[in-house]
């Protein structure tokens, strides 16, 4: 008899956590840089992307150097869910922390899609030119990016806070059992 | 034995070469470098073997663009290329199936089916057009979420071979894990 561990809950969390998140995202992003509604769920998805592919890659370079103890910790969260107070500090200092790393990778990401892809640059002619009254902004520097940085962080307050009620309604109902 | 000639002629039938650039050219010389590799001795055999190989790609290339094979609905073609490309390359001749295969063959195939954005039609780079730029970074991104899937399960692994006692655990509470026993 073989016994195999498959990170099946962690790949229907991530894609429900992406689905919300996205969702939530993509509004945010509509209203607030009003782009159409497609190329806002467009920007959500491929940031959202970026952010949890560079997750990844930060947790695999960083879990091997980490101290025995924490390992050990780590370890016995993630296969039995076990928590001990230092987790509890621990998790949540990550969650802190994580939520402005992520926070730079996707506007980071945001600028880099915007560059290689210029459809915001086409749509900002576009209403620059329909528009006299929108005219003025594109002699700010930087305007375009602290707006979108501004939006970027209002999106990620929403989705992180329905990700934390989430999270909180698993942690409850595994702790009832 | 008028079943078994039915059967040689099929045979016959469906791997003569109907012109010199074809599946059925590079599936006989595949055969032909693994019937040599089988009587020389090893630096030659896997010279041989590997170059096999690499007609048995191209041959599987020029089949699946003849005969797309596609699953629910979805094209498959790049997947097929790139386990066959990941075997090669990371299965390779005498060493076993290592966790390279699993890790890259989701992204290796986003790459396969991307390389015609890339490439026009005289073989020559181009850059994607802006409108498909944005799928393009989706499509890719969301192959190597698939290989960090993977990864995650490899990482697991590797802390079980250092404490086999995990394995006597209860997984019923993880939030990341599930234990299938076969």
């Amino acid at each position: 008899m073989f016994s195999l561990l498959l990170p099946l809950r962690a790949i229907a969390f991530q894609l429900l956590f992406l689905l919300v998140v996205i969702s939530i995202e993509s509004l945010v992003i509509e209203k607030n840089l009003s782009l159409p509604r497609k190329i806002s769920v467009e920007y959500a998805t491929s940031i959202n992307l970026i952010a949890a592919v560079s997750g990844w890659v930060i947790f695999f370079y960083c879990s091997p150097h980490f101290p025995p103890e924490s390992q050990k910790m780590l370890i016995d969260f993630i296969l039995f869910n076990h928590w001990s107070n230092s987790t509890y500090l621990l998790l949540f200092a990550c969650g802190f922390f994580t939520f402005f790393i992520t926070l730079t990778i996707k506007i980071a990401g945001f600028e880099v899609i915007e560059v290689l892809i210029q459809t915001r640059e086409e749509e900002k002619k576009r209403r620059t030119l329909n528009d006299p009254r929108n005219f003025y902004k594109s002699s700010i520097p930087n305007f375009e990016t602290t707006v979108v940085a501004i939006a970027l962080l209002r999106a990620q307050s929403y989705s992180h806070m329905v990700i934390s009620i989430i999270l909180i309604a698993q942690l409850l109902h595994t702790q009832q059992q | 034995m008028n079943q078994i000639l039915t059967l040689i002629r099929f045979f016959q039938q469906s791997l003569t070469p109907k012109q010199v650039w074809s599946w059925q050219t590079f599936l006989l010389v595949v055969l032909l470098c693994w019937l040599l590799a089988a009587f020389v001795s090893p630096p030659r055999q896997t010279i041989l073997a590997g170059l096999g190989f690499i007609f048995f790609l191209v041959g599987v290339g020029i089949f699946i663009s003849e005969n797309p094979v596609s699953l629910f609905g979805f094209s498959v073609n790049n997947w097929i290329l790139s386990i066959c490309l990941c075997l090669f390359v990371f299965g390779g001749a005498n060493r076993q199936l290592d966790n390279w295969f699993w890790v890259s063959f989701p992204s290796v195939a986003a790459a396969i089916a991307l390389v015609p954005e890339f490439v026009d039609s005289g073989f020559k780079f181009k850059v994607p057009d802006s409108s498909k730029r944005q799928r393009i970074i989706i499509f890719f991104l969301s192959h190597a979420i698939v290989s960090c899937w993977f990864q995650f399960h490899f990482t697991i692994e590797s802390w079980i071979e250092q404490d086999p006692n995990l394995m006597q655990g209860d997984f019923s509470q993880s939030a990341f894990v599930v234990k299938i026993d076969y």
